[in-house]
């Protein structure tokens, strides 16, 4: 049936809604990495990073997103990491920021 | 033969059935290679390649002379069950073969051949061949008797840690460890009852089982014996014993030149023998940094892989400090199989580095050094300042390669089991440095060095920065002075284990100052704690780790401590009381010769004004 | 065998000539005590005879520093100058003070005032402290404004560019210290502002993780700073200075919360180093020794809730001020009358067992 055309219309519920549990893979991630939890997005990992000069790639972003069922563009980002480890030797907050980075992009691939 | 033979049974189902098991297991493991024969191995099969893995087995497999040279204690008691083992089965041969004139017999005839044959002496060569295998026994004895008391205090045998064993494992150890004791007392019961026996059994049964009540006790005792070694022989193939016989076929493997596949196969060839090979002696568990903390050192990463449970968390814990591959003393590839394990936890992991930017072609003028700083050494401005002076010093010219920007060479990639996906950054590292015209290529990170030397194929050499330091001391176009400076040097895993380069830092720590020894140095260091080979070991417990390896560094005397990688450097400074500099740092400033250093104070203070 | 005779019991040695000792020092004498002050600095002072002016009003610290010293000489306190206490030996109830090998006091009660140390900004070697010239400590700042010590940059610039780095050295479990130091916040407002008084064409940013503003009229001073000084707050950390453009430093940071990175060339970069432990307490047997602080070193430990500063199992031992934790003066000050009437309990309560 076509949506009837009432010559308006509602812009999407923009809203998080925290009521509802985390998505499974979004648990997975933080379960296998609980260190993600520490995260206080001071931005100090991006400030570093290597690939973040040419690729929109900003850890704590992806952690925001995380947190936020954004998974399809967490999993893409993180792919853009080379692993170099500058983020983790610099985080205040001691976060495993390879391996969750490893995990994004194993564990929410974006959809082909 | 008129004594009752059935008790022999045991033993020879029990043989024939770890027989079976194993040559089934090995055809398993060797399907694809029967399936495909490559022709380098066949070719290397009847050459004197074959010769050397005997040796191999023989210095290994029985001699254990890499466990020897490790701990002496340890070594020997390997070393004495093995041999003393392996003298009584080749002695059984050729006594039999002596008595009978015949060469071949049932397996069990040489085994239980006294248990027939009590008297026969046969000369002094019969009466050789009677203390030959007695002595053979005493060996084996010896052996166990030290490796019950390596379980029992451990620091006995110079070893602080044992593996803990599995439920199949005891059971193995226990009818492996009544087997030889059964086998005295049976001989010494029927030399006490029937005469004869070398200097051990025939000596224990003329002093203890002459007495004609202890005859119904002979044939029992020989059943024990022919039954705790079918029962060893049935757990054989699936306890830890497997080592025994995998081990030598593991060394023939790779005499022939089969090498271990980069994924995972831990039911497929090479990869197959080294996980079975390993025979839990427990010499990766000493050196292990983090051994007091978590159980995942290589001795149950593999035996994890055997069972095929848990190895995940195992291997991604783990430094990949590589002082167990260094101690293993059957040359495991024990970093190469962890890398596969990680691969294989994140085989859905998948790199994109599209936006990389494009290499345009490089001004080729001519310089000294093309220097590669690194990821880390943007956070190392004080190393890459010193380095440079040092550069100008000995006159070196030199092009900052990634002054701006930096791309990480790829090494980190591969410590996480991904080196699939750092072709793209290879790439483009290599296009920077292509075209250039220079000498060398020099790193301050020992990770790149090791990433560039083995992966990247390139037309210049590459050295570490106190590689080419240490060759222009020695050249003299650096000169220092032995001052007063005492230092402790921090050997970083990837320069020291990982790249063999030892050397190069002590020398430029000694011609400007006292370098001290320490407890741990060179293959034996401990890692920093801070190694990007780990990925899931947590801040508290590298702290830790950290804190135990400045224990070593921190001796009396020390005023700074020395190390010449930037992940080290970076996180023993964060930790240390004392300074911790990189050996850039420290030889750009100590031991100036004596004009030189004022000239440099002088233009020190007029760059300040 | 010494006896514990020799010692006054009624007599109170305080450790730290700072604002925590004088003002300790001035309560109990007001409320007739005895006491003495032993100052490893040959002044009185601690910190703050190194800074210029104090927020949230701007009170120059010469003038509270001055008020302090006169009541001090006033009421006739003993200083021990130039002493540095280095252990404590228990002696019956009391105590002496040793430095090395000789004794330099005996008392009945020790305050320990040692106050606090700055982390050492070197250790953060990305921030260049120590190799780039324009690379200052909030303290070497103050040192700049007290005249103590000349501005980076030449007169010629006009228009400089500055940035603030907020919790160097806090809050950072890699560098041992995961407190907060809770004031560097308002004294980056402070010195910001400061540095547009000096010069109004400058630009100044501050690059912060949280702003913490806890205290009264501290937000406002940093809404000040935002509207009246057109101080500029970034929220993301810097990640290395490079040589930039002449003598600029080249700065790279991330702004969190536009979500991207950004570039800075600066003329002075100061690091906001946050406050440290200047000794920790070690037992031995029946003495306090006084041992360098090691890395993750945490603050002197009072006892619970109720206390303010009786230090966690020493009987008259107590600990007045910075040493206890990061602190502002208002803070120190209170606490300091607050340990007054702690310590004047402890010694009433001896009275009374002695008399029973
Ligand atoms: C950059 C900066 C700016 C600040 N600005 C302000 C401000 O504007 N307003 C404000 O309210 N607060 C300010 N503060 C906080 C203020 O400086 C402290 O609250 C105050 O100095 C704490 O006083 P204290 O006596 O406890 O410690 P300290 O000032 O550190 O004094 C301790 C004293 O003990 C002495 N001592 C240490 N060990 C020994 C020993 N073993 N033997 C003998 N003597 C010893 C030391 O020499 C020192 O004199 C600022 C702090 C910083 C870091
Ligand atoms: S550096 Fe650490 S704490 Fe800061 S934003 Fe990144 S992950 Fe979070
Ligand atoms: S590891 Fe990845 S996220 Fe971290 S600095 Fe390197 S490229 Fe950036
Ligand atoms: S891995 Fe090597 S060193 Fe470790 S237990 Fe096995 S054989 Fe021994
Ligand atoms: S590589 Fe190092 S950390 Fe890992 S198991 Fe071996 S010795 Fe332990
Ligand atoms: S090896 Fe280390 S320093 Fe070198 S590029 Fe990779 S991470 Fe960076
Ligand atoms: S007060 Fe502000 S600058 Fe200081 S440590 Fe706390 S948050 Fe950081």
């Amino acid at each position: 049936m076509p949506k009837p055309d009432f010559g308006f219309s509602f812009a999407p519920n923009r809203a998080l809604e925290l009521s509802v549990p985390l998505l499974p893979e979004v648990q997975a991630v933080l379960e296998a990495e609980p260190s993600i939890r520490a995260c206080m997005a001071c931005g100090q990992c991006a400030a570093v990073c290597t690939a973040g000069v040419f690729t929109p790639l900003a850890f704590y972003r992806l952690v925001l997103q995380l947190w936020a069922g954004e998974v399809e563009v967490v999993g893409q980002r993180a792919q853009h990491c080379m692993l170099c480890g500058k983020c983790q030797m610099t985080c205040p907050r001691g976060v495993n920021i390879r391996n969750a980075l490893l995990l994004m992009a194993a564990l929410l691939p974006p959809k082909p | 033969m008129e004594k009752s033979a059935w008790f022999v049974w045991p033993f020879m189902l029990g043989f024939m059935f770890a027989l079976a098991v194993l040559l089934l297991r090995y055809l398993w493991w060797l399907r694809s290679l029967l399936r495909r024969p490559s022709s380098r191995l066949l070719s290397r099969m009847f050459s004197k390649h074959s010769l050397l893995a005997v040796r191999e087995i023989f210095s290994e497999g029985l001699l254990h002379l890499r466990i020897y040279k490790r701990n002496r204690r340890l070594g020997f008691m390997h070393m004495s069950l093995a041999l003393g083992w392996f003298m009584m089965i080749v002695g059984g041969k050729f006594e039999t073969w002596f008595h009978s004139g015949q060469f071949l017999h049932g397996t069990w005839y040489a085994v239980f051949f006294r248990y027939f044959e009590p008297q026969t002496v046969g000369g002094w060569a019969g009466t050789f061949w009677l203390h030959y295998m007695d002595f053979g026994l005493l060996l084996v004895l010896t052996g166990l008797a030290l490796a019950i008391v390596k379980r029992i205090r451990k620091k006995v045998l110079g070893i602080h840690s044992t593996t803990r064993h599995t439920l199949v494992n005891r059971v193995a150890l226990t009818f492996l460890w009544m087997i030889f004791p059964l086998r005295l007392v049976a001989e010494a019961l029927t030399f006490g009852q029937h005469g004869g026996g070398g200097f051990l059994t025939g000596a224990l049964g003329r002093c203890c089982f002459t007495s004609g009540t202890l005859a119904g006790l002979e044939l029992p005792f020989w059943w024990a014996y022919s039954l705790s070694l079918g029962a060893f022989f049935v757990v054989l193939p699936f306890s830890r014993y497997l080592h025994i016989p995998t081990e030598m076929v593991l060394i023939l493997l790779r005499h022939w030149g089969l090498q271990a596949a980069e994924d995972l196969q831990p039911e497929k060839a090479l990869q197959a023998f080294e996980i079975h090979a390993c025979s839990s002696c427990g010499l990766c568990l000493d050196v292990c940094p983090a051994i007091k903390d978590h159980p995942f050192q290589s001795a149950y990463f593999l035996r994890a892989l055997r069972s095929g449970k848990g190895w995940e968390s195992l291997a991604s814990t783990c430094l990949s400090c590589g002082a167990c591959e260094e101690a293993c003393p059957i040359n495991l590839g024990l970093e190469k199989l962890r890398m596969a394990a990680r691969g294989k936890i994140h085989e859905k992991h998948h790199a994109v580095y599209s936006y990389l930017p494009t290499v345009g072609p490089v001004e080729t003028s001519k310089v000294d050094v093309l220097l590669f700083t690194g990821c880390m050494g943007r956070l190392k401005p004080a190393t890459t300042k010193a380095l440079k002076d040092l550069f100008e010093e000995a006159g070196l010219s030199w092009v900052h390669l990634d002054e701006q920007e930096s791309i990480c060479c790829g090494r980190p990639l591969a410590l996480a089991g991904r080196a699939s996906e750092a072709s793209a950054l290879r790439e483009h590292n290599r296009s920077l440095i292509k075209g250039q015209q220079a000498r060398m290529l020099v790193t301050t990170c020992p990770i790149c060095l090791k990433q560039f030397r083995d992966d990247y194929r390139l037309e210049l050499p590459v050295y570490h920065h106190s590689e080419v330091l240490w060759s222009c001391l020695s050249s003299g176009s650096l000169k220092r002075e032995k001052g007063t400076a005492c230092f402790s040097y921090h050997d970083p895993c990837e320069l020291g284990r990982k790249s063999t380069c030892y050397q190069a830092p002590r020398e430029l720590l000694q011609s400007c100052g006292t370098l001290l020894s320490l407890e741990r140095e060179q293959a034996d260091a401990l890692c920093c704690g801070n190694s990007l080979g780990s990925l899931s070991l947590s801040l508290s417990e590298r702290q830790a780790l950290t804190s135990r390896t400045l224990k070593v560094l921190e001796v009396p005397g020390a005023q700074s401590i020395v190390t010449s990688c930037p992940l080290c450097q970076h996180n023993l400074a964060r930790q240390s009381s004392l300074p911790v500099k990189d050996l850039a740092e420290v030889l750009a400033v100590t031991g100036l010769p004596e004009q030189q250093g004022q000239r440099k104070a002088a233009l020190a203070a007029v760059q300040e004004l | 065998m010494r006896s514990s005779e020799y010692i006054n019991k009624d007599e109170v040695a305080i450790i730290g000539g700072g604002p925590a000792g004088m003002q300790t020092a001035l309560v109990l004498s007001a409320r007739g005590f005895s006491v003495r002050i032993y100052e490893q600095k040959e002044q009185l002072g601690g910190h703050l005879k190194g800074w210029h002016h104090l927020f949230p009003h701007g009170v120059a610290a010469s003038d509270l520093l001055g008020a302090l010293k006169e009541q001090v000489l006033a009421r006739a306190i003993p200083l021990h100058l130039g002493q540095t206490v280095d252990h404590l030996q228990k002696v019956g109830e009391g105590w002496e003070l040793w430095q090395g090998e000789t004794v330099v006091g005996r008392a009945g009660v020790v305050v320990l005032a040692n106050g606090f140390a700055l982390f050492d900004a070197r250790r953060k070697e990305e921030y260049g402290y120590g190799l780039y010239p324009s690379v200052l400590t909030s303290a070497d700042l103050e040192a700049v404004f007290r005249k103590e010590r000349p501005w980076p940059f030449g007169p010629d610039c006009a228009a400089p560019q500055i940035g603030f780095v907020h919790c160097v050295g806090s809050r950072d479990l890699k560098c041992g210290s995961p407190h907060c130091s809770k004031l560097c916040c308002v004294t980056a407002v402070k010195q910001a502002m400061a540095v547009k008084a000096f010069f109004p064409e400058a630009q100044v940013y501050c690059f912060y993780m949280d702003l913490r503003m806890h205290g009264l009229e501290y937000e406002e001073l940093y809404r000040k700073a935002q509207v009246d000084y057109g101080v500029r707050f970034i929220r993301g950390r810097l990640s290395e200075a490079a040589p930039g453009q002449g003598k600029r430093l080249h700065v790279k940071a991330e702004d969190t919360l536009q979500g991207r990175p950004l570039h800075l060339q600066l003329d002075m970069l100061v690091l906001m180093s946050g406050m440290v432990p200047t000794f920790v307490l070690e037992q031995q047997e029946r003495a306090v020794f006084f041992k360098e602080p090691v890395f993750g070193s945490g603050f002197v430990p009072v006892q619970g809730f109720l206390a303010a500063g009786s230090v966690v199992q020493q009987k008259g031992l107590f600990a007045s001020g910075a040493c206890k934790g990061p602190a502002t003066l208002p803070e120190v000050f209170a606490d300091a009358a607050a340990v007054a009437c702690e310590v004047e309990q402890y010694l009433k309560s001896l009275k009374a067992v002695a008399h029973a």
